[in-house]
């Protein structure tokens, strides 16, 4: 009997064709993109054309085939959602912090804010900042701070509009420190004191980065000190910074109600509150273990983002939307760049943040519907096989150098599977919430990037600085030189070496920056996972009695998540590795050829 | 060919190039903190100009500007590794303005720095 296995996943549709006679003699496999939402009608056309591939490998045509057999899709889909818990909020703007690339002057100036055109006039004795709009250019702004000196003012820094402030600071005959490129500069208040500080090449600014060098600039009491410190933390790190302060200037933290959700365990129920954290939300989840079902309070974001998910797993398997229990939750604490409201340049700080992944499960994938709808077009007999968890161990067994019992992790996009086989061929499986689209918006949302396909590049491939026009410095150190001289637009930026050749990352970010987030992204969720799962399917809850774990699916081949996870599992003394399907398939096609083999047994 | 002691980025003028344009290209370097020096040049294609300072400039930098009542005018920003016909940066007849000369200036420096250009 010649035999198609077909898995549709939710990335990929894998094929594998296979002789089933006495014994089985795989002859060919292919692999395509899957279309539209795995288990649904829209799939049939992309089975068919990764079927049609397999059989020309071997040429053959789709009517050779007695049988066409598909994967019993784990009924399993996954959703993501971001909830921000704190803001800064700034109001009377107060600050201006950030990094413009070029500073003028050097140290620290305290002083009255004044337009530079007042400068003319004034006879105030005082200590005087000059704030500088767009309509004055760089020698006027030099020449009107020369005149004021030299009739005795006390300038001690200034504000500049434009990108100026190396060219005025050069024209000037006694150097101040100047803070440039502040974009709303009209927001600046003038005739209030301030202090403005720029750093060395190199450094960061040390007296407004500390709230106490500020409450002694300002005399502040200590209750304006607390309400400041948020304004010196966002300060930290930059080579420029001023502070103004303003009689109303008001700074607060605010935490934004992002709601509760109820755990309903087998024996227990527990209510969170999102806004206290990742770490509170497992803790409580691991207390209700297992889990039935999640509620969350209807009208606020989180009930939102669980509704959404009910919603269109409901769509998807024409069922009540009340029928839809959500089933695992994996909540990450993350760090989300915002836009300080108030700021004069752009300021960015950084909130916390909750990550949520949720998935469900429901009885009535269609995959019924999908069978006929094949049959119709092929004219080859189709029928389900068997549940995807066994025929991805028993595939997965087929690897050199394994046996039972083995341990597969299935590293997928919407969620993180595991299946073990048994001495004696039981099988065990667990679906667990969390997997590579969370890493993707993990990525995009600490890096700031508003971007969810240069997130999920950046999560798929390794990066590296273009040093000069000839050479780029790989993330591993590595050097690699070009014989013709690379795109301009790549120049001095962080590239991501995708299949297409670098592609330059457009966002001021560093390489270094860059690699932490995505690095840590993937442990978080799938280091994390994939402990979290093994430990459930382990006999007694031990991993260590499991003695062969294999990594399968799409991730699997990521470039630096199977050494993650080998390196959490290293203590537990199993062998793990990224399965070889059949010696020849890498961890690709292990539940299209466990759907053939499960024909012979 | 003789190669400079001093590190600067070398600025040459083909033509009568109007003072103004000089300054632009100038304040641009200086905004970001890189020396440059004046040089003549022998060359008379703009290109070729720029090339032979890139190659003279100890930091591997020139830019010629040109304007030739009936020649050429226009703007090229080069380095010493690349072919002399094909300049990294270049503003045509059109495109002179102050901004984009300060702007050449300007990336003429974050080539030396090794900073991303700011691209038009």
């Amino acid at each position: 009997m010649l035999l198609a296995g077909v898995d549709i996943g939710n990335n990929s549709t894998e094929v594998a064709v296979a002789r089933v006679d006495n014994g089985v003699q795989f002859l060919a496999s292919s692999l395509v993109r899957t279309v539209g939402l795995k288990g649904t009608l829209s799939n049939a056309m992309c089975v068919i054309d990764a079927v049609d591939r397999a059989v020309m490998e071997v040429g053959m045509v789709r009517d050779d085939l007695d049988l066409i057999l598909l994967n019993k899709a784990t009924p399993v889909i996954g959703d993501v959602a971001m909830e921000t818990i704190t803001e800064t909020v700034i109001t009377e703007s107060a600050m201006i912090g950030h990094n413009p690339s070029t500073p003028g002057g050097l140290g620290l100036g305290v002083g009255v804010t004044s337009d530079i055109r007042e400068l003319e006039t004034t006879n105030d004795a005082s200590s005087l900042i000059a704030v500088v709009d767009e309509a004055i250019d760089f020698n006027q702004a030099a020449e009107r701070i020369n005149a004021a000196v030299a009739r005795g003012l006390h300038i001690v820094g200034a504000i500049i509009k434009k990108d100026d402030g190396v060219l005025i600071n050069n024209r000037l005959n006694s150097p101040i420190p100047i803070v440039d490129e502040v974009n709303h500069i009209n927001k600046v208040p003038l005739g209030m004191p301030a202090a403005l500080e720029v750093a060395r090449v190199g450094r960061a600014i040390e007296k407004l980065s500390n709230p106490y060098d500020i409450a002694t600039l300002f005399d502040l009491t200590p209750e304006q000190t607390r309400q400041i410190t948020p304004i010196a933390r966002a300060l930290t790190g930059n080579r420029s910074g001023v502070v103004i302060k303003t009689p109303k200037g008001d700074i607060r933290e605010r935490r934004i109600p992002a709601g509760s959700i109820t755990l309903i365990g087998d024996r227990k129920k527990e209510t969170v509150d999102v806004e206290e954290g990742a770490d509170a939300i497992m803790e409580k989840l691991a207390l209700v273990a297992p889990l039935i079902e999640i509620q969350a309070q209807p009208g606020t974001n989180a009930g939102g983002m669980f509704e959404n998910v009910r919603t269109v797993m409901a769509g998807l398997t024409d069922q009540p939307v009340s029928l839809i229990n959500i089933q695992d939750v994996l909540a990450v604490s993350t760090l989300q760049p915002q836009h300080v409201l108030g700021g004069l340049a752009g300021e960015f700080t950084k909130g916390a943040a909750v990550g949520l992944a949720a998935m469900v499960m429901t009885q009535n994938i269609p995959m019924q519907r999908l069978a006929k709808k094949i049959h119709e077009e092929v004219d080859v007999p189709v029928e389900i096989g068997g549940v995807e968890a066994e025929m991805a161990v028993i595939g997965a067994l087929t690897t050199p150098g394994t046996e039972r019992p083995l341990a597969i992790l299935d590293l997928g996009g919407g969620s993180t599977d595991a299946s073990i086989i048994h001495r004696d061929g039981r099988v065990d499986s667990i679906h667990m919430a969390g997997a590579g689209d969370m890493v993707t918006m993990l990525i995009n949302t600490e890096l700031g990037l508003d971007d969810i396909d240069l997130a999920e590049d950046i999560k798929r491939n390794p990066l590296a600085k273009v040093e000069t026009l000839f050479h780029m410095r790989h993330e591993s150190g590595a050097v690699e030189f070009f014989d013709s001289h690379l795109d301009p637009r790549l120049f001095g930026r962080v590239a991501i070496l995708g299949e297409q050749g670098p592609v330059p990352i457009m966002h001021d970010l560093n390489l270094n920056q860059i690699i932490n987030v995505r690095r840590q992204a993937k442990e978080k969720v799938f280091v994390r996972n994939a402990l979290r799962a093994l430990k459930q399917v382990a006999p007694g809850g031990n991993i260590r009695l499991i003695h062969f774990v294999a990594l399968v699916g799409g991730s699997a081949l990521d470039f630096e998540i199977p050494r993650m996870i080998a390196d959490a599992l290293a203590e537990y003394g199993v062998v793990l590795g990224k399965g070889n399907i059949r010696g020849v398939e890498g961890p690709r096609n292990a539940v299209a050829t466990g759907l053939c083999l499960s024909r012979s047994l | 060919m003789e190669v400079e002691a001093k590190p600067a980025v070398l600025l040459g003028c083909i033509g009568s190039v109007p003072t103004e344009w000089l300054a632009a290209v100038q304040v641009g370097l200086e905004e970001e903190g890189i020396p440059w020096e004046m040089r003549e040049t022998k060359e008379d294609s703009l290109a070729a100009a720029a090339s032979e300072l890139a190659k003279s400039s100890r930091i591997n930098t020139g830019i010629v500007l040109c304007s030739r009542p009936d020649g050429e005018v226009g703007a090229a920003l080069h380095h010493r590794d690349l072919p002399v016909n094909q300049p990294l940066m270049r503003l045509e007849r059109r495109e002179i303005s102050k901004m984009r000369l300060q702007l050449l200036g300007q990336n003429g420096a974050r080539l030396v720095k090794g900073n991303p250009f700011i691209l038009g």
